[in-house]
């Protein structure tokens, strides 16, 4: 089903099939969206869950002025910052580092395919400031253009271009490193 | 370098879609009143907050029982107020027209402050 019959589908009141559609479509995306910023699939797992709650539970005030995807993508974005957020908050307070604690993640999931050098690009991205990941990760892993991530994330063009520039940079010191 | 490093069990997807399928079943669309509550019990908290500020001011701001200690002379309360112009509350004991210094008091003024009568006679020939 197409995003304009998703959105007819609100339009009309159908909320339910629209919802069923909305889960169709974009719920293997948004699960690997939701999983570079949580790292584990358990954690990824539970976040997709909690994301199309608040989708269910917003969907009557989808008003159509924005598009339906980038709208699902500012809460599952939301939702994924804040798990980060919490998770360094964790670490904190237990007195170790977030870029610890995700390196301890990705070395132990058994849910985790990839070479050395996708295991050291992981670690990396999970360095980065949390803008330069949302930036680096809506781009190139999920190839949205920069005015697709601007409505998203409320950030210019412009500074998204400088966020996703010196995101590059720093992966790639990281990397050299 | 592009390519999904991560994958998921056998399966996954298809069991996460009909989980996700179920949410409507499960979760209740929040009805107006569930949605305005949140907003009306903080309207009613910061009302409540306004009232009672509003009311102890009004008891407490207009009595003078309670803004000027009647137990204490104004005097004494100078004594226990630090203030740079003590005659504020004794204006009896400070006179406006400043009274002429004794000779004594000359004597003393100039004897701690080192000047001599050369001096002054020498700043009389120069006025």
């Amino acid at each position: 089903m197409s995003e304009k019959e998703i959105q007819a589908l609100i339009k009309d009141g159908d909320l339910r099939k629209a919802f069923d559609a909305i889960v169709d479509v974009y719920s293997e995306r948004l699960y690997w969206h939701v999983r570079r910023f949580t790292l584990s699939h358990e954690d990824a797992d539970d976040l997709v869950q909690d994301i199309y709650i608040k989708i269910w539970n917003a969907l009557p005030g989808f008003r159509g002025d924005s598009q339906l995807f980038t709208w699902i993508w500012k809460i599952a974005t939301n939702a994924a910052l804040n798990f980060v957020a919490k998770a360094k908050v964790r670490s904190a307070l237990s007195l170790s580092s977030y870029s610890a604690e995700a390196d301890r993640i990705i070395d132990s999931d058994p849910w985790f395919d990839g070479d050395e050098a996708q295991r050291k690009l992981s670690k990396a991205l999970s360095r980065l400031p949390s803008k330069q990941r949302t930036v680096f990760c809506l781009r190139y892993y999920d190839e949205l253009s920069y005015e697709e991530i601007s409505e998203i994330t409320g950030t210019s063009v412009g500074a998204l271009k400088a966020s996703y520039h010196f995101a590059a940079e720093r992966l790639k010191e990281y990397l050299k490193a | 370098m592009k390519q999904n490093p991560h994958i998921t069990p056998e399966g996954y997807f298809s069991d996460l879609k009909s989980r996700l399928h179920s949410i409507p079943d499960v979760q209740e669309m929040p009805t107006t009143w569930q949605k305005i509550r949140p907003h009306l019990a903080l309207a009613a908290a910061f009302l409540a907050i306004v009232t009672a500020g509003t009311a102890i001011l009004r008891n407490t701001a207009g009595n003078p029982a309670l803004s000027t200690p009647d137990s204490l002379s104004q005097y004494e309360l100078a004594q226990l107020v630090r203030t740079s112009s003590p005659y504020l509350y004794d204006e009896e004991t400070y006179d406006d027209e400043v009274s002429e210094p004794t000779e004594e008091e000359l004597i003393n003024y100039l004897i701690s402050t080192g000047i001599t009568i050369e001096n002054l006679e020498a700043d009389e020939n120069d006025d």
